[in-house]
This record gives structure tokens, sequence and C-alpha cells, in this order.
């Protein structure tokens, strides 16, 4: 824990080893045998001893007095008078012997024959690493006596004996002990095995762990350390450019804004967000966990991995692990920062002077008036951006601490977190609780707690509509001033732009969510190799807003007559029962585990609306006002509710045999409520292989490779995430009203059919991967290939309109395709001088396709641009296709005909049919919003007190629609950005930007590659510099490190919108990469503090 | 098990939906429902706009351009306004099928049933009727369960059939208007669907069952012209004694798509509105010297309005703007925002189906009562003024044919008829051009004949078909 903060990201294992090393034990012991005397250290301080009955005898009695002291301390003390050293691998701590020989050291070979000579006889030999290297210092004891020695730098040893036949025990750290009976005067040459039990690093899978190393599906796995003191409000920003084959887009830089995270591209065109598994909990929101309580996040990538999760792991599976307190001295640790954030960008718009400039241009290049008359008076006006962009301050702080004893663990962590934006009147606050626990009630049952609480509040502007403040900030006349002098707010003349920052001072909109998330379990281990775990988890959210909208009047196009009051509710409560059986054993060299389980699950939601207006002119300015009762007209109340269920079976089987061939099969049923009798439940398997090729003897020659394996899976995932909780049924619509008289009739109607044979989307994934290691594990690189296929989709395929049905029934129809390779890459080192270093970098190439629609659809749009097309990338951009401006009158008459007022400086679009007319038919896909690359590279320094850590992030082939433009250059009495200064105006002047022309005669702003833009760019998304103050070491053991943090420092990218990280408001839905005017992402800089004690 | 048996939670099953009278009631409320949702239609008179009538006008230039491509006879086949008429009008289609379906099995009183019944077959009437006229060949949907692979475009002719008869059995069974309390007022009458069957067969060029309907309506005295013009188009003149069907909008905080939105289309940017739908200098033009209604059409920069403020027209292209479609400050919803107005639109109203009547009884040689019947709607527009539009004296056919035209064009002008009325009188393409000619502009010129007297077939629809739908000639 305390490692975490102090040493950032470098070398993590090595301070862990230190911070280990300095942590505080108090024993007292008294002719106690050693084994317990161990088992209490590693109870303390979350340690496990590993030493064979060889070396130290589990029952010898020691006596021990440790007051708060460090363990080296405590170590030293018991183990230096039994002549025993130690090492540490990773929280291992390998009991060894210190060899006294009792012989002299062995000699060279030469000498061989000379000490054979002496009075006593001994055994020789050379003692070999699997890679056929000699292996010096293992430790050679003839069993059964002190009598032993070390093999020298060669590998080779001497030792005496006198019996006829001796049994030797070699023994060294990260191998398998060896005992081997050699006749006196023998040779031995012996290749030890290395132990992959002790070096066994573990990964949380669904419903258990796993050896990392044994992995044969695509698992990522970022540990704390690599997103520590990042200043985000939830983790999965922290994850962007981390991990190879996940991309990460932040909607918006609006505090308490959502992300969309997609795992290996979309693979629906329903909701494609992963699933969340927080602490083993299903339902838990990654909204209330603070990044800093996170110990490790392990995301399943490939179905072969998701398949435990069946019709839940489609997209992706997120498992997320918080931190557990461990035996030993409470630990203490905060964690703090504060910083100020700042728009990094800002669009370019003309001044006032240009804007009249122009608008007088396309005004008579309309054949009207000029309107602006006193041009050169005007001056630069009003920067409307500069007007709704503030520095805002931003901090976070998190206390945590940990501890243990003899029976039980404890982990509490609170933390607030509390960001402004950079947009006027919005801001998110969040304060958070958690505390893991765990108890043993008897040897072998163990039971315990997750619980978290988090309650946050968002102030929140209204924000991905194309005319709310921050477009308008751009789109509003330069020549308005924000007030008058009388002090009225500005307002345009010619357009319908709002002032936007009287739309921010008028907006009043709270959400405030407050979500619990508990989960208890009990463990039992029984029969040696049986495990049992029952889990039962239970979420409850509670999500309000309260919108207020005042009395204001700024122009006919801005204002609201009567105040009103909106009250929402949303109440969640979801509950999953998970009863798990797990079984373990090794036979020989066969490893078998096996895990069967049954879950349940039942998700209910719950939302009541309220409507009151007229309240007490003051509660324009009193939020005490703002209450219900208040309002005296104008009411109005809705409220809805929806469930499903699900009940599931699951089944695992792990096998090794040798640690060389490796299998893993998952098995899941799942029924949902959500599908008719008929279709109810879906079945889902999968298998995933491995071969440790470098085991094989073939291989042994290669030396300066440590590991390889290889691996191929394949998968089957549903998907039941769409927007309807009975799609199944025939349902009427209430509230289709008419008016008789002065009074509303409610109607209703079917809008819909049911589909009673609705089934599962179902995603089959094919996956071919390799892992490997070299140069003493400095180098490590992980690359995948997936194929990954979705069929019956689960959309509305659209009926005619004819049919009179208003929203197209769900069906499965539609068939998508993602392929994708991804790899990873690690070095990290450590020089002579102590400065060590590590540079990661991924890379990610996912290919979407969509192969198939309902009802040979060819098309289906979501709003003007994006569309979902066969062959085509989901959320492709549709459109004509520009082709240069047409220069003169006989480039327009030789084209084809486009518009009755076509002429010289408008855009020519492509004839795509050839039929001499531009009409439909002459649209085409221009355009799609998924990089060819996804890209990250991390580079961590760190040098005596010093460290330094970065993250760069970055796409490369994406595709923008710049949909902003069509207010910024449409001349219709919007600002124009900068590059209308440009537009064409004569022969020759522009290829690219069209006339200005109030009419539009063209009608040049229809949709088209105009708008297209590149989407490149490269972030640095993250630059810390840290500085350890105290270290740890002396007498406090109290740590402090400083560091100055940087989010979003610099972002180069050729485009020319405000972001090129655009958001998707709605992650049910493709329309994706429409840039109408996005919260920008913040420039953040923080100064921060880790203080463990 | 009842982990996966959810009976839908806060939804009705269709099955339970249709027991008892206030289910039938529902059922057909919801087939009035799309009334209210033709907004890129009748909310700014777009028909006008379409002709020499007005101007698109709005904030500028691109604001609204599916109306430009409307109105400049551009328009393509994925035009959102043609989509959205289509789909509201199938909307209620579907939704009258609903009711024909359901009601008659349902226990309740016989008269209330018989003449929710006889509602639901003229609101069906109603929605073919917009598709016809605006699309000619579409799909005749009879049922609620639609095969949609064996839909194709229906002949225009039975459709109008089909219509005929929905009106036809709809006037056999629905009340008189003045037998209407005024609790219901906005419910379909008799007069309503003899006016429209009488609107359909003139339609149709079919002038002796025109007129022959007409007459029902003005021998059955139910209505009769209202005094003052100007308050036909105010919150007071609503369910006058002229209004035969117009559409019922009322202020509700809860239900605000009871609202009307077309006044503040066609209002001012100065005066609330959007600023669509500018008169054009040639409309002006073509009322008489003195023509009353002129400024109760229209109104300009600085005109004192009736509710005492000053008028406004921003942007308007031609310096006009509607007054027909102007809210009265007393008017305004309680929320004092134009967007919630509860003014009716009218679709029909008895001053029309006089020049109506008097076009189909001209056409059918019936002079006298031609001229009787215009000369009734001229000397209301005088209202009370001497000297001004003189009663129109007896004259032959032709002559007498364009005074009818000239009165229809005044008489009810940016009341989204007069595109139609060109269409129908096969002269739309003659008008239109004349005045692009006149005007010099692109305005009118681009109409062409056989082709945009109708709209496209929404792009989506044939492509939703799997091509089975046939696109309009021209398109």
């Amino acid at each position: 824990l305390l490692a975490v903060a102090f040493m950032g990201i470098v070398n993590a294992r090595e301070a862990r080893t230190q911070e280990l090393m300095d942590r505080r034990v108090s024993i007292s012991a008294r002719q106690e045998k050693i084994k317990s005397v161990f088992l209490k250290m590693e109870k303390q301080i979350g340690v496990k001893f590993l030493y064979s009955s060889n070396v130290v005898d589990p029952y010898r009695l020691v006596t021990l007095e440790a007051d708060k002291m460090p363990l080296s301390g405590v170590l030293e003390q018991l183990l230096r008078p039994l002549q025993l050293t130690y090492e540490v691998s990773d929280r291992h701590i390998i009991i060894n012997r210190i060899f006294i020989p009792l012989l002299e050291r062995p000699s060279l070979p030469a000498d061989r024959n000379a000490s054979a000579v002496k009075s006593l006889r001994a055994i020789t030999g050379r003692v070999k690493d699997e890679t056929g290297q000699g292996l010096p210092g293992v430790s050679v004891l003839v069993k059964g006596t002190q009598r032993g020695t070390i093999t020298d730098v060669n590998g080779s040893f001497s030792i005496a004996t006198d019996e006829e036949r001796d049994v030797l025990v070699f023994s060294f750290v990260g191998y398998l002990t060896e005992e081997l009976a050699v006749d006196r005067d023998g040779t031995v040459e012996l290749t030890m095995k290395v132990d992959n039990k002790s070096l066994k690093e573990v990964i949380v899978v669904g419903y258990g762990v796993q050896s990392k190393r044994n992995v044969t599906s695509s698992i990522a796995s970022v540990s704390s350390e690599e997103i520590a003191n990042q200043p985000v409000q939830q983790v999965g920003q922290a994850l962007q450019g981390k991990v190879a084959g996940v991309q990460v887009v932040q909607n918006s830089g609006s505090p308490g804004a959502s992300l969309t995270v997609r795992v290996r591209g979309a693979g629906t065109i329903n909701n494609s967000d992963p699933l969340y598994v927080i602490d083993g909990n299903l339902g838990a929101s990654p909204a209330s966990v603070d990044p800093g309580q996170i110990e490790t996040i392990e995301i399943l990538k490939s179905a072969s991995a998701a398949a435990i999760y069946g019709a839940q792991g489609a997209n992706g599976v997120v498992i997320i692990t918080t931190k557990k307190g461990r035996s030993g001295k409470p630990s203490i640790q905060l964690n703090a920062y504060t910083g100020f954030q700042k728009v990094h960008r800002m669009l370019s718009v003309v001044n006032a002077r240009q804007y009249a400039e122009l608008y007088n241009t396309a005004l008579v290049n309309g054949g009207k008036e000029p309107l602006f008359k006193n041009v050169e008076t005007l001056g630069a006006g009003t920067d409307w951006q500069r007007e709704i962009y503030r520095s805002a301050p931003i901090s976070n702080i998190e206390l945590s601490a940990g501890g243990g004893g003899e029976r039980g663990t404890f982990y509490v962590s609170g933390g607030y977190f509390s960001q402004d934006g950079i947009v006027l009147k919005s801001d998110y606050k969040r304060i958070s609780f958690r505390i893991n626990s765990e108890y043993r009630l008897a040897p072998k049952v163990r039971i315990g707690e997750n619980i978290s609480f988090a309650s946050g509040k968002r102030n929140q502007i209204p924000e991905f509509g194309g005319r709310d403040i921050i477009p308008n900030s751009w789109y509003m006349d330069p020549t308005v001033p924000v007030k008058n002098d009388d002090g009225s707010w500005g307002f345009p003349r010619f357009s319908d732009t709002k002032n936007p920052v009287a739309q921010a001072f008028y907006n009043n909109n709270t959400a405030g969510e407050h979500l619990l998330n508990g989960s208890g379990y009990l463990v039992a281990d029984f029969l040696d190799y049986f495990s049992f775990r029952t889990q039962l988890n239970l979420n409850i959210g509670y999500k309000k807003r309260i919108a207020y909208t005042p009395v204001f009047d700024v122009f006919p196009l801005q204002r609201n007559l009567i105040n009103t009051l909106e009250n929402t509710t949303e109440q969640s409560l979801n509950w999953d029962w998970q009863n798990t059986l797990n079984y373990q054993r090794d036979f020989g060299d066969h490893s078998l585990e096996v895990l069967a389980g049954i879950t349940a699950l039942n998700s209910r939601v719950e939302s009541y609306y309220a409507q009151g207006q007229n309240l007490p002119p003051n509660a324009d300015f009193d939020k005490n006002l703002r209450y219900m009762d208040l309002a005296t007209s104008g009411f109005s109340a809705r409220g809805g509710a929806g469930e499903y269920g699900m009940l599931s079976y699951l089944g695992r089987v792990n096998y090794d045999y040798k640690d060389r061939y490796l299998l893993t099969a998952n098995l899941r049923v799942d029924g949902s409520s959500r599908f008719g009798r008929n279709n109810r439940y879906g079945t889902f398997p999968s298998v995933s292989a491995g071969w440790r090729i470098s085991d094989e003897a073939f291989f042994k020659g290669i030396t300066f490779l440590d590991d390889l394996k290889l691996r191929a899976g394949w998968g089957m995932l549903g998907n039941q995430n769409f927007p309807a909780y009975y799609a199944f049924a025939n349902t009427l619509t209430p509230n289709l009203v008419y008016a008789f008289g002065s009074a509303i009739s409610q109607g209703q109607a079917a809008t819909s059919v049911g589909n009673p044979d609705l089934k599962w989307e179902s995603i089959r994934e094919t996956e071919f991967g390799l892992d490997f290691s070299a140069f003493r594990k400095k180098l490590s690189v992980s690359a995948a290939y997936y194929i990954k296929n979705t069929s019956n989709m689960l959309l509305r395929a659209p009926v005619p309109a004819f049919t009179g049905i208003q929203n197209a029934p769900f069906v499965n129809g539609g068939s998508l395709q993602n392929r994708g390779v991804e790899l990873i890459a690690t070095y990290s080192d450590r020089t002579q001088q102590g400065f060590s270093y590590e540079i990661s970098g991924n890379i990610s190439k996912n290919v979407n396709k969509v192969t198939g629609l309902a009802n040979n659809q060819s098309m289906i749009f979501s709003e003007t641009y994006s569309i979902a097309s066969v062959g085509a990338p989901l959320g492709s951009f549709y459109g004509y296709v520009m082709d240069g401006i047409f220069q003169n009158q006989n480039e327009v008459d030789a084209h084809a005909y486009q518009a009755g007022g076509t002429g010289p400086g408008d855009i020519r679009f492509k004839d795509l049919n050839g039929d001499k007319v531009i009409n439909q038919d002459d649209r085409a896909v221009i355009g799609s919003p998924w990089p060819n690359f996804n890209y990250g590279l991390s580079v961590n320094l760190s040098w005596k007190k010093f460290d330094l850590s970065s993250l760069f992030y970055g796409v490369s082939g994406s595709d923008i629609v710049a949909n902003w433009k069509y207010f910024t250059q449409g001349s219709n009495f919007y600002n124009f950005d900068s590059e209308m200064l440009r537009a064409w105006n004569g022969e020759g002047s522009s290829n690219r930007l069209p006339r200005l022309n109030v009419n539009d005669p063209n009608n040049n702003f229809r949709a088209s590659s105009y708008f297209v833009e590149k989407g490149d760019y490269l972030r640095l998304r993250n630059l810390q510099v840290g500085y350890a103050v105290l270290d740890g070491k002396g007498g406090s053991g109290c740590k402090l490190r400083v560091y100055l943090s940087c989010q979003n420092l610099f972002t180069i990218t050729g485009y020319n919108g405000f972001d090129p990280e655009i958001g998707n408001p709605d992650p049910a839905a493709f329309r994706i990469g429409v840039d109408d005017g996005y919260y920008p992402q913040p420039r953040v800089i923080t100064l921060g503090v880790n203080v463990g004690l | 098990e009842n982990l996966l048996e959810k009976d839908p939670l806060a939804t009705l099953s269709v099955v339970s939906g249709y027991k008892t009278e206030s289910d039938a009631m529902k059922a057909l409320s919801a087939a009035y429902n799309p009334l209210y949702n033709y907004p890129g239609y009748d909310g700014y008179s777009i028909y006008d706009m379409v002709t020499d009538n007005a101007l698109k006008g709005g904030e500028g230039p691109s604001d609204g351009s599916y109306f430009n491509d409307i109105a400049n006879f551009t328009i393509s086949s994925t035009n959102t306004v043609a989509l959205q008429v289509w789909k509201n009008s199938y909307l209620g289609i579907f939704r009258t099928h609903l009711v024909l379906e359901n009601v008659p099995g349902i226990e309740m009183d016989e008269t209330a049933k018989s003449r929710i019944i006889a509602e639901a077959r003229f609101l069906r009437a109603y929605y073919y009727f917009t598709l016809v006229t605006l699309f000619g060949d579409v799909p005749l949907i009879k049922t609620s369960v639609v095969k949609v692979p064996e839909v194709v475009r229906d002949p225009k002719a039975a459709v109008y059939d089909f219509i005929v008869e929905d009106f036809t059995a709809a006037i056999a069974v629905l009340p008189a208007r003045s037998a209407l309390p005024a609790a219901e007022n906005g419910r379909i009458t008799k007069g309503a669907a003899q006016a429209y069957l009488g609107k359909v067969y003139l339609y149709k060029s079919d002038f002796v069952n025109a007129e022959k309907w007409f007459k029902a309506v003005i021998d059955s005295k139910e209505y009769r012209l209202a005094d003052d013009y100007a308050s036909l188009f105010t919150l007071a003149g609503e369910f006058g004694p002229e209004n035969i069907f117009e559409i019922n909008h009322v202020y509700s905080a809860q239900y605000l798509v009871a609202r009307n939105l077309g006044s503040i289309r066609q209002g001012s940017a100065g005066m609330y509105g959007y600023g669509f739908c500018n008169p054009s200098q040639d409309l002006v033009d073509e009322f008489e010297a003195g023509d009353p209604r002129l400024w109760q059409t229209v109104y300009k920069q600085g005109d004192k309005m009736p509710d005492g403020k000053t008028a406004d027209v921003g942007n308007s292209e031609t310096g006009y703007m509607s007054k027909k479609a102007y809210l009265l400050a007393p008017d305004f919803p309680p929320t004092g925002d134009p967007i919630h107005s509860a003014r009716n639109e009218i679709k029909l109203r008895y001053g029309m189906l006089l020049l109506w009547y008097a076009e189909a009884a001209n056409e059918n040689g019936n002079s006298t009562a031609a001229v009787s019947s215009l000369n009734e709607v001229r000397r209301r527009a005088r209202q009370g003024k001497s000297g001004v539009l003189p009663d129109v004296a007896a004259a032959g056919q032709e002559q007498l044919r364009n005074a009818i035209y000239h009165e229809q064009r005044v008489e009810y002008a940016l009341e989204n008829h007069r595109f139609f009325d060109l269409v129908r009188q096969g002269r739309a393409g003659k008008v239109l051009r004349a005045y692009a000619e006149k005007y010099k502009t692109v305005k009118g010129k681009n109409f062409r004949e056989g082709i945009n007297e109708v709209l496209p077939i929404p792009q989506s629809e044939i492509d939703d078909s799997q091509k089975r739908l046939s696109q309009n000639n021209g398109y």
C-alpha cells in the first residue's frame, strides 16, 4: 500500500521489497516453534515465508522480542543465530542457509584430485540452470546433516563425505528443491527446474484468480501504481492509452461526465459499454470508486476470458479489485492534490469587424444590401469564448488505513473529490467511503465484506446539443456585448443564437447520486482440495435531479416567463447472489482446477418526475425556496419502472501439464427475463489453450529468452443489453393525448409490436496470441490477433412507416465484425548508477465492419451523417463527395446539375453515378469515426529521490465531422470561424472554401465530405514529476513524496475544431465522431502529496 | 423461476387495453393525436410558401433548408418534411384501425360506440386525403396488421374511393355541430364530414358531387360567416359559427404536445416567432383597393397591432408577416410564452366552403348560385365598409371562374391552400412561372408539370419496403 504512493510507478517491485523490509513488526515469543513465529509475522505484515524443512526445522524453538522493529531487523535477529539468511521475491520471504562450508571453499577443477587425496572423500558435481548455464550459489546439503556447501561461479561444487551413499539436497531461490542420492566418489550433474509456484503472480479472472503466467486468453492487468495520482474522477479516465485494444473516450470535459470505453471495438449497434465487476460485484458502479482505492484492474478482452460472464461479458469485462488490509501494524496513507484547470484551446473565430465585413460580403453576393454600415468602428467586439471559460480549481483528498491481526484484516478509506468546470456553472463533488474487511471464523472459514458508499453532486450545463452554451459561444454575434450599458443582456439582432453567458447564468441543473455497493461473502475450504464461496451483492442507487428555470427575458428566443421547477428521482436496487465451488489439485505434473457455480440476479429501477410552476419570485435567487410545495400551478407528474432477472450456471476447467501445456474451458448458461419463454436461455462456451514453447527441449539453446507462450482461444458471448425490458410483449403507449373542449383526453395506442421470438445477441471470437519475456524479464511483449463476429444483433429493424408502427420492433437482425491486432511491449532496467527506467508502448488496430442488417436493409441512419451500412464500419459518415470549388461559370456548366442557383465559388459535388444530376444517389461513405490505430506510450524514470512519469496517447486514421461549420461558415448570421477570411472570392482564390452567400443557392452546406476532417491526434495525457522528501528510512518510518502533475499538457492535431476527442453522448447510439461542439478536456495542473505512516 | 418471469411494469398490454367505454375513448383520442403532429406541413403554411403567396423567411436563407427545397421545387426524396407528413398520416391511419378493430367488441353504449367508429372513419379518410393530395398513389392500408411484402402503391382512384366511403359512412352517424356540448368541442361533426366529402370531390374535379355536398352543409344551416374576419384567427374565435373543422389546441402544463406551434413559426423574430412564411408583394397586390382583409392577413414594420403592440417584422424577406398567425397578447398561454399557444388551427371554415361551392357551381353551369355564394363572402369581407369590394355581377363562366380564383386567393391566403388550388385548377405551372418571370427570381421557376404537383415518396420508405414502392415520376 505504501509503496504505491511513494515510488510512483517506477520500479514498483524494488520499492515493494524495500517497503516490506521497513514494515514494523511487534512480536513476543518465548521458546516457540519457529513455524508459528513465521506464521505470526505472516499475518501481521502480509508476507509469506517459504523455506524447505531441510534448511529450517519448523519445530525448532526460538525466542524473540521485537517492538515495532523493522522487519529487516527482526529477521536479522531471528535468523542469524540459526545461520540462516533470506531473500525477498515479491511478497515472499525465502529462507536459506548461510553456508559455512565444512570443507574449504571448493577448489578449481584442476585441484580436484588434490582434495580427493585428503583424508575425506568427496562428491563433486555441477549444477546448471534451465538454459544449461552453470548456476552459482546453489546450496548443497547432505541430507540429515548440517554439512553442506554452495556452488561456485561455474556451478561446480565439491562436498566431503564418508558415507557409502549420501542424499544431497540442492536448493536455490526460485528453483525447485531437488534431492539426489549419490554414491561416494560419484560425480553429479544436475539441471535445476524453475519453481513456477514461487514465482506465481496471480491475476483476477472471473470468479477466481489464475496464475498470470498460465493465462491463455487476453487479459490486461493494470496495477494501482500505473494510475496513481492522476487528477481523474473515475478510474476509466486513467486507463486511456494504457491498454492495447481498449479505447477510452471521455464524452465530455465537464466534471462528472461519463466515459465511452470500448474493448476491441464496438461489438454491437447497442450499448457497447463493458461490464464492470468490482470485488466480484456485478452491479457496482465504477463512478463510486475513488481511483486511490484500487489495487488492480484486470480487463478481460477476449471472448475466451470473458465467457465466464456469459451474457454480460459481450463487450469485455473490467474487473476492479480494491485494496484490502494486511496483517501487521496498521498503515495510514494520505494522498492529496490540488490544482487548477484551464481550457487549452479556443476555436478561432473572427472578431466583430471581420464578422461585419464577411457578412456584408455574403449579403452582397446574395444580391442584398450590406447590413453593417460603419464596419471600421466595430473593433474587436466580444470574445464570447473568453466570457464562458474560467480557470477552475480541482482537488482531491483520500485518507486510508489498513491493518489486521491474527484473525482479520481491515481497510478503510474515505475520499473527497471536488472539481469545478472550466465552463461557468458546471462542477462536480464526490464524497466516497469504503470499508473492506475479512475475518477468519475458523481455520478454514473466512467471512468478509466490501462496502462502498459514494455521494456525488453535479451541477450540469446543457451540452451535446448543437445550440448549447459552448457552441453558442462560437456562433454568437461578436458585435453584441455580454451586457448592455443599462445592465440588460446583449442579444443578437439578426440571428437566433442565445447569449451563452446568460444561458449559463440562468441554468440551474443539479444532479445528485448516492450509491451504496455492498457485498458480503463466506469462503470455506474443506477436504483439502475444495473451496466454497458464497457472495451476496446488493447495490442501491438513488439519483435525483433538480432543474430550476427562473424567469428571464433576454430576447424573444431566450426567455422564460414563468419559473419552473422539475424534480426527477430514480431508485435502483439490484442484488446478485453467487455460489461457487472450486476444486484444485495437482497430480504430479498434472494440475487441475475446476470451478462450478450458480448465480442469480435481479435488477429493478423506478423513477418519478414532477413539475411545478409559479414559485415565489425569490426562488430565482434563493435555492431554499426551490421545493415543490411552493409551486402554485403547472403541476405535472410522471413515473415508470422496469425490472429484469437472470439465472445463470457457470463452470470452468483449468488444466496444465508441466506448466507447459495449458488449457482453460468455460461454460455459462444464462437465462434472462428479457426474452420470451422460447428463447430465454443462452449457452456460452469458450475454450483456450496455451503452449509454453520455451520449455520445450528445442528451445534450450535460446538463452536470452525467459519465457515464450503461444496461445489460442475461441469463445462465445451473449448480449442482452438493449434498451427495452419488455421487447417481447405487445404493449400500449399511454399519453397520446387530444383535447376535447378545454380538457385533455388521454389516449393510448400501440406504438410498437412485441417480438416474442427475440433471442440473445451473440458474439463469437477467435484469437491467437503470444506472450514472451526476455533478457531476464527486462523485456516483455504480448501480442494478439482476434476476429470477433457479432450475430443476431438486437436492433430495431426499420419497418416501413405505412405500417403505422412508430418504434420499429426489436429483432435479431444484423451482424458485425471486429478484427484486430494488439501489441504491447515493455522494457525496464536499472543502471548501476541507480537510474531506473521503464518504457512501455502499446498499439492496437481494430477494423470494424457491419456484415449484415435485418430485412436486407442496406442502411440505417443515426441522424444526418452516421450510418450502419453493410460493408462499412458502424457509424461511418455518409454524404456527398466534395470535388473542389467551381472556379468559373464554364466549370459549372460542364458539370452535372446541382441546384438552380449553382455558381462560381460553390462546392462541386461528385456525380458518382454519372447521371448528370447531383441527387441523393450521389452520396457515399465519406469517412469513419474509428481510428486505424490507437496507441499509448508511457515512459517512467526514477533516479535517487526523483521520479518522472509520462503517458502519451494518440489515435491515427479517424475522421471527424466538423458539424459546427454548418453554423460558422453557413452565412446565416452566425459568427464565422477564421477560415472564412479565406473564402472563395474569385477565380483561383480557393479550391477548398466556398463563397460567402446568404442564399446558399447551391446548398453548399448539405452533408458532404466538406465537413469531414482528419481526427488524428497525439496527446501528452499525463506528466508527473515527483520527489521523495522522506523515504521511510531512519527512525520515523514516515514517507513523504511531493509531485507536480499535468494532464493534457499538449495535443498535436491537424483538426480544426476544438478538441479531437469527440464524445458520444449516447452510448446506445452509433452517432460517433460528429462534432457539435463538446465540453473540451481541460488542461489540469496539480500539486500533490503522498504521506505514509 | 419467477426471477425470469417479469410482467411488464408501468406498461399496459394490448390484450387488456380494450375493455371499457373509457378504453374506446382512449383509443379514439390516440387516433386524433397525430393531428397535432403535422408541424412541417400545417404549421408553416408551407403550401403558401411554395406559391406566389409567400416566401420562406426564417432566420436566414439556410434556416429550414428543407422548406427551401419544397418551395423551390428542388426537393429530393430525402426531404424530412415529406417524410414527416407521410409517417404521421400513416400513424394516424394505424390508430384508426386500432379503433375500428377493437372498439366494436367492447360492451358499451351502442350510440357512443357507433359515434366513435364514425369519428375514426372520418380521421382515416382525413389522413388518406392528406396523403393522396401530397403524394398521389399511396399504399392503401386497411388493417392494423400489415403484410409488408404485399404492399405496393395503390392507384389514386382507389384511395379516393376508400376516402369517399369513409366520409360517407361517417356522415350517416355523426351528430350535427349544434348537438355538441361545449365539452365536446373539437370532436368531429356531420358538417365536417360533409364539407370534407365535398372537398374530396372538388379535388377530384367531380364538381357535381362537390356542389351537392357543399350544398348539404349550406342547407344544414349549422354554419355562417363570422362577422369579424380578424377574430377568426384568435383564441376568442375558436369554435365560432364559421369553423367547420379545427384542430383543438389547449394549454396544459402536463401535456404540452397539445399546443399549437404554428403561430410562433410564422411570427417574426421580433415578436417571438421563427419568422417563416413571409407574405409576398404579389399577394399584397392581389387584394382589391380597400379590402379590409389585406391588413387582417399581413402586417408590416411599425403597424399598430390590435393588442396595441408595434409590429416588428424582423428579417422578413418581403417586409411582411402573416397576421393570421399573429398571436395577440391576451391569447398568450399562462406561461406567457407563445410556444405553448392554445389557439386552434382552422382546417376548414365556411368562408372557404362558400368559395369552393361557388367554384363547383360555376363549373356545373349554375352561375346564379356561384355568384350569390361569392358575394356572400365579399359582403362579409367588407365588414361594414362601404365603397369597397363591390358585389360581383353575373358574368360568363370564364370571367366568373377568374373572379372566384381571385377571391379564393385573398379570402384564405396563408391558410395553406393556395398550392392545392393551383394544382387542381391545372394552373400551377403557369402561375408560378409567371411569378418567376415577373420578379426575376428562382422562386416558381423550377416547377415542372407532371412532376411537382406531388412530393417524392420518401426514400426511406422505398428502402424500408425493399423497393416495392415505386417513386413518383421525375424524382
